[in-house]
């Protein structure tokens, strides 16, 4: 089960901001101040960088003395201070390795290089480790190297007699910036292109912008005012339904473009703030020559240096960059595009570091004042402190802009983790949010599937109703109004149809909001939850948080029984969750109580699936009026055309001719695939005709390779082939009219009382009417929950007449069975 | 895939500057071969291919144009060179999208090599030869060549070196193991095993069948435990195992969301199961079914099997027969009906299998691991389904679900709430008899549910449910029983065999050593290995704790 996808991890190790104008490449920011050292952030929820959050513990010492330098000569500083004292650290680490492996691969011969099979060996060293061989290699001459374990210096020591201050900020990585605004500012063939350079385990993925021949940020074609819309969505972007090819021309739209492409109904007031647009063209006209200026930007380039493990390399770079570098700079270069605000924003970090340097400013106070003055760096900081947590970053440029970003989190599986894999638990397992075979039998839904909910699901808060109304008050915007309208009326236990109806709210707004809600964390789409369907502790749960959780229950439901008693009695066989309900006042409770658990992946709906099974009796049956059919075919054949076939063999086309209208003819009283198959694209072939016996037995439906003996299982009813087909009539044509059997009424299977008077006619109704509506879902792949919510039909109903049909909840039942109406082998899963 | 090797070094006067390329023309235009188009362009990577100073001796890779660049650029000084500096490296190229994770260890090597080379005797540096040609080129070519082949080589560049390079796979890190976990080969360990293999790996691999878990193995092995967890942890990070759970029959199992799209659909793995499990199988695919079990299969101790002509019998095993005397079942269908052609076709079938035999086809299959469920141990299972049932391996039947990823066993969890226990709770349901299979007979009467309809039911499923219900009787006794224990704790193994708990008054585990395990997070099998005791021991023991404990099956 490899290929299971994770949930997002962002590997991130810091944000570089690289600006270039005609005097080169500047180094203008990066955040945070020590990356790999003083990430507190990420240091407690990753065990796999032990080996970093050591160096990280040890990096306050600023002696990392092992390594006592004998190289005097070396070209750093003494004062790089703790930034570097880490890389020191590490070096320590890094080095015993090193002079290991260069010890062995010097003699080559006998040493296949090898990945070694340790589990941790696939993230050898950081760039930091390997940076000591660098050095080794590099800035020191190779004779030194072969001397031996010497060669270990650290290369703080003076950086050349060009400075006696260093500050700290000039060395990032281990390496003095310089080094870093070369190497990234690539060449403009990167433009608008995904940059992306690894060195050690790192990885430096960017989206460089480039300024356009004429100056300008943007193509001048574009209206205005279409830019302006987007400015105002402040988090509401739905980055997720996002259509916009990678780097086409229009990015300076492609902020919200997805807003765009999201929202074509009914959404009112886009745009919130007409009156200022104007105003903002002409800013934009007017300040980007950039006159005052004597030097301007030609590309600027956001690195995000990522440290993903090695076998999640492709998976983690895609992430970031889809969600979150390449919406970031887009928004970073509509502004500059519009308001110079990049270069503007570089030159005040510059101009403060500069001042920095003179004041020999300590790191901690520069980054104070920096995040302080500068709405880029602020930005920056915010971006990174959220994504590296996994959480949403609501990020604000100007007070015309902001955006959120988010990599979105793997909401469910369907998948177990078995032993050997990596488990998340908690996650909510289930199959629910697939895309099924059947999943749309109707088809009249939108084409792209996963970015439209479903209408039959509904809603589940994943917070409670008032804090999410509170925050979505908070954030204002455009939507909060009808967000707050529709947040009020959903239900978890109400469909999205059922909720347009109800609150006259119109279905796509209504999927177009939650599905809002879902991409920004606040709600989730389930199956709506019902007191008939099955809930069983999920397999996945998380019971180390069983203490924390019970305590939380405790404060939602406090009269009611504890978190291990709800999941102790949902263990074992499984019931409706109607049964657990002591009374009809409970209800509503109860299903608070449900959702409480779906929210946290306590539990998980189990669901019912079916195929149909064709039993031997059947297959023998429509073998039996196959040959009747070939038979006659072959006699009414033999009388028109004489024999032919029989006597000429093999060589007659004509006789094929025939024989395909006598076929159309045979079988023009069965069922209209199968005439289609008879006369198209299964013609016999000519050898067949040596067969001694006259009859063509491998013709049409007849095939040799499915045994009579055995059952059958049909995988997808309502794609059957032309015997598949020709079995299910048989079967449903033994399905008796009417059913003898009367129904044993004071011993009802199901405690539900709301439904009950719809049981008799279920009961009575032959399954011969009934059969269309269910068969295409029997394939084992749409759970049989979701016929009467798709099919509006009442539940009760529904059950019986799939029990009927031999579907096996665990329930006993009163429905006396005809076991020529036990056509269906059900299995029950999430 | 390399698509391209190329060796690059600074020239001081031309700059960064490729020497050779394989294939020729592909890094930078070359007149020999005209019609090689270019992968990409050579001056948008070269700061890279030949970084700064401070760069060299780092893995760098930049991605242009599709391609993935790898390379290890290295700068060597030495008053010999112009400069006094040399500066190369040799690029690996590959796609942009290919796992590049075994090529890193690739270019590192390769550098390592041409370093030492060139320290040597100026390999590099006295290498004048034209390009596409020289030994220097024909190192990178044969070095493509083979690793694209072969996926290693082996280059003899002089009577001192070679260059030995093997491509290896980089597997994720297997979790820890546990000791209740069963290990069973996915490869037959005899074919690789020699004498020079780690002491605690050959001792332990004999007894890696399935069925033993790892806390056995290192019991029956005579090794220390945690050695043992290393080496199962080293088999598994190469594959060469599964992992099971211990199977009994008061466990429990349920289908999973594999199940439509693995047993249910595919007849080959319906098949494969009647193989392992050594039912009769009739098959819809082949006429000539049932299967026939390939001789000269003993074990049941790798998977795949090869089959296995006699049934072993492990030890829970104990449902396994190999009796024919079954009771007859209706033969499918009536020869006599058919059509001579048919008829003969259904006359192999019939000629291979012994008349009196239930035949278990493909569908029927599917029909038992379906009605496996939450809730409902394999006993329960069983006796609903003896008849079906009466010619499959039960071990190997729940075995090759899980193995397959479409059963999942149901765990059992136990939580202290801190609570008193509850009072007797009447109309529950009763204990059972166990282990006396031969009484029971057709469905179990057990019916839906437990019998309760309440949450505040304290009973969690059919088995352990009576816990609580009969705490209260045992309560007054509670506090010697514990001290007793306290004092034979030590004395006892743990291997109790009372299976009256009514009768006996002795408490071999203190309620203390037992609530450290009644938090929810050690499930039964754990429990049960670490304190050595039987689930059925377990169960009764947890009855008498002081205290609620609620069950959680997960």
């Amino acid at each position: 089960m490899s290929s299971i996808a994770r949930p997002p991890d962002p590997c991130l190790v810091a944000i570089v901001l690289i600006a270039r104008s005609r005097a080169g490449p500047r180094f203008v920011f990066h955040y945070p101040p020590r990356p790999l050292t003083d990430n507190a952030l990420r240091a407690p929820a990753k065990a796999r960088r032990s080996s970093r959050s050591k160096s990280r513990q040890s990096s306050k010492s600023n002696d990392s003395t092992s390594s006592e330098d004998s190289h005097s000569s070396s070209d750093e500083d003494e004062d790089e201070s703790q930034g570097q004292s880490n890389t020191q650290s590490t070096h320590v680490a890094g080095n015993g390795n090193l002079s290991a492996r260069r010890s062995s691969n010097f003699a080559i011969d006998d040493h296949p290089i090898s990945v070694s099979p340790g589990p941790d060996s696939q993230r050898p060293g950081s760039i930091s480790s390997s940076r000591a061989y660098l050095r080794k290699r590099g800035a020191n001459s190779d004779a030194e190297n072969d001397s031996g374990g010497g060669s270990d210096r650290q290369e703080e020591g003076p950086r050349g007699a060009d400075g006696p201050y260093r500050p700290p900020w000039e060395s990032v990585l281990g390496l003095p910036v310089d080094v870093w605004e070369k190497l990234l500012s690539p060449s403009p063939s990167w433009h608008k292109r995904r940059f992306e350079v690894g060195i050690n385990d790192l990885a430096f993925v960017g989206w460089p912008v480039f300024v356009r021949g004429d100056g300008g940020w943007k193509k001048q074609r574009r209206k205005k005012k279409k830019r302006k819309q987007r400015a105002e969505w402040e988090g509401a972007e739905l980055g997720h339904n996002e259509t916009t090819e990678d780097s086409q021309d229009d990015d300076g739209e492609a902020i919200a473009a997805s807003t765009e492409t999201l929202s074509p109904h009914t959404i009112p007031a886009k745009v919130q703030r007409p009156s200022v647009s104007s105003n903002r063209s002409s800013k934009a006209g007017g300040e980007s020559p950039n006159t005052d200026d004597k030097d301007s930007m030609t590309m600027f380039n956001v690195v995000f240096v990522l440290d993903p493990p090695l076998l999640e390399y492709p998976t983690r770079i895609r992430e970031i960059y889809d969600n979150i570098i390449k919406k970031f700079i887009k928004a970073l270069k509509y502004e500059q595009a519009r308001t110079d605000y990049v270069w503007k924003e570089s030159q005040q970090i510059l101009h403060l570091k500069e001042k920095a340097k003179e004041k020999r400013t300590s790191l901690n106070n520069l980054y104070t004042e920096l995040i302080n003055q500068s709405s880029l760096a602020r930005a920056i900081l915010m971006l990174f402190t959220s994504i590296s947590a996994s959480k949403i970053a609501s990020v604000t440029l100007s007070p015309d802009v902001s955006i959120s970003l988010q990599i979105p989190p793997l909401t469910s599986t369907p998948y177990l983790f078995g032993p050997t894999d990596q488990v998340y638990p908690g996650l909510w397992l289930t199959t629910a949010d697939s895309i099924s075979p059947a999943d749309d039998p109707t088809a009249d839904e939108n084409a792209a599937p996963h970015q439209v909910l479903a209408k039959h699901f509904a809603l589940l808060l994943l917070d409670n109703e008032a804090a999410i109304i509170k925050d979505v008050e908070a954030a204002g915007g455009a939507l909060a109004a009808p967000l707050v309208h529709y947040i009020r009326c959903s239900r978890p236990t109400k469909s999205f149809v059922q909720i347009s109806q109800s609150s006259g709210i119109p279905l796509p707004t209504i999927q177009f909001l939650a599905s809002h809600l879902v991409y920004w964390r606040r709600a989730r789409a389930v199956p709506p939850l019902h007191q008939r369907d099955t809930y069983i502790v999920s397999p996945n749960c998380d019971l180390s948080k069983l203490e924390v959780a019970t305590a939380a229950f405790q404060l939602a439901f406090p009269t009611l029984p504890s978190l291990p008693k709800m999941l102790s009695a949902l263990s074992g066989t499984p019931r409706p969750y109607g049964s657990f309900i002591p009374s009809k006042d409970h209800k509503a409770t109860y299903f608070s109580i449900l959702a409480w658990l779906l929210r946290g992946g306590w539990v998980t709906q189990l669901r019912s699936f079916a195929r149909v099974k064709v039993p031997p009796e059947v297959k023998m049956a429509v073998e039996m009026a196959i040959r009747r059919e070939e038979v006659d075919k072959y006699l009414s054949k033999g009388r028109s055309s004489s024999f032919n076939s029989k006597k000429e063999g093999s060589s007659s086309e004509d006789g094929f001719d025939s024989d395909d209208l006598a076929d159309a003819d045979a079988s023009s009283s069965s069922s209209s695939s199968l005439a289609s198959h008879g006369s198209g694209d299964e013609t016999p072939m000519p050898n067949r005709f040596k067969s001694d016996t006259g009859l063509d037995l491998t013709h049409s439906l007849l095939d040799q390779s499915a045994s009579l003996k055995t059952s059958a299982l049909i995988q997808q009813p309502h794609k059957a082939s032309p015997l598949e087909s020709r079995w299910l009539a048989e079967l449903v044509a033994r399905f008796p009219e009417y059913t003898p059997h009367t129904v044993n009424n004071g011993d009802q299977a199901s405690p539900d009382t709301t439904e009950g008077d719809i049981g008799p006619s279920a009961l009575m109704t032959s399954l011969k009417d009934v059969w269309p509506t269910y068969v295409k879902y029997f394939n084992g792949y749409d759970a049989l929950e979701k016929v009467p919510v798709r099919e509006g039909l009442k539940r009760k109903l529904v059950w019986q007449i799939l029990t009927r049909l031999g579907l096996i909840t665990g329930q006993q039942s009163s429905i006396e069975l005809d076991p020529k109406e036990q056509v269906l082998v059900s299995f029950r899963h999430w | 895939m390399i698509k391209a090797i190329f060796y690059s070094k600074f020239d001081t006067q031309e700059g960064p500057k490729v020497v050779h390329q394989v294939p020729d023309g592909a890094i930078v235009p070359s007149s020999t071969a005209p019609s090689q188009p270019l992968f990409l362009t050579f001056s948008d990577i070269s700061f890279f291919v030949i970084p700064r100073q401070e760069l060299c001796g780092n893995l760098i890779q930049v991605c242009t144009n599709g391609f993935r660049i790898l390379g290890y650029p290295i700068c060597m000084k030495s008053p010999r060179y112009d400069r006094n500096e040399f500066i190369f490296n040799f690029c690996l190229v590959l796609a942009e999208d290919e796992d590049f994770s075994s090529y890193k260890s690739v270019a590192q090597k390769l550098a390592d090599l041409m370093h030492g080379l060139e320290e040597q005797n100026g390999f590099l540096s006295k290498d004048y030869s034209k390009s596409g040609e020289g030994k220097v080129y024909s190192l990178c070519e044969t070095l493509m060549e083979d690793l694209n082949n072969y996926c290693e080589c082996m280059i003899p560049i002089d009577e001192l070196n070679t260059l030995n390079i093997k491509l290896f796979p980089v597997y994720p890190t297997p979790p820890p193991v546990r000791a209740w976990q069963v290990p069973l080969f996915t490869v037959r360990y005899q074919a690789f095993l020699d004498e020079n293999w780690d002491l605690t790996m050959q001792r332990i691999v004999p007894h890696i069948n399935g069925v033993n878990s790892i806390r056995i193995i290192s019991l029956l092995a005579d090794t220390d435990f945690s050695l043992t967890c290393r080496a199962i942890r080293h088999l598994l990070y190469y594959g060469c195992l599964f992992l099971l759970d211990i199977f009994s029959f008061s466990a429990i199992y349920a289908p999973t969301a594999l199940f439509s799209s693995t047993i249910a659909a595919d007849e080959a793995m319906q098949q494969e199961c009647a193989r392992y499990v050594k039912t009769l199988f009739v098959s819809s695919m082949t006429p000539t079914a049932p299967s026939t079990f390939p001789p000269g299969y003993e074990k049941d101790d790798v998977w795949p099997p090869a089959g296995d002509p006699t049934p072993s019998l492990g030890a829970d095993s104990i449902l396994t027969t190999t009796s024919d005397n079954l009771s007859p079942t209706a033969s499918p269908a009536n020869p006599s009906t058919l059509k001579a052609s048919v008829a003969s076709t259904a006359n192999t079938v019939l000629q291979h299998s012994p008349p009196n035999q239930e035949l278990v086809d493909g569908v029927g299959i599917v029909e038992l691991y379906a009605s496996l469920k939450q809730g409902q141990s394999v006993k329960q299972w069983y006796l609903q389904h003896s008849r079906q049932l009466a010619h499959i391996d039960i071990r190997r039947f729940i075995t090759f679900g899980i193995i397959k990823g479409f059963l999942y066993r149901v765990h059992k969890y136990a939580i202290a709430t801190g609570n008193p226990a509850p009072q007797f709770k009447s109309g529950a349901t009763t204990p059972r008899s166990h282990y006396q299979l031969s009484t029971h007979s057709g469905p179990s009467s057990r019916g839906p549910g437990t019998g309760t309809n309440s949450p505040y039911a304290s009973s969690a499923g059919d088995d352990p449910a009576p816990i609580a219900q009969h705490h209260h009787h045992h309560h007054h006794q509670h506090h010697h029983r514990s001290e007793d224990a306290r004092d034979r704790a030590s004395v006892h193994s743990g291997s109790r065999s009372g299976l009256n708990d009514e009768d006996d008054d002795e408490e071999p585990i203190d309620d203390r050593e037992l609530s450290k395990y009644l938090d929810g997070m050690h499930c039964f099998d754990q429990i049960c290995t670490e304190l050595e005791i039987s689930e059925r021991e377990l169960t009764s023991r947890l009855k008498r704790y002081q205290g609620e404990v609620l069950i959680i099956h997960r």
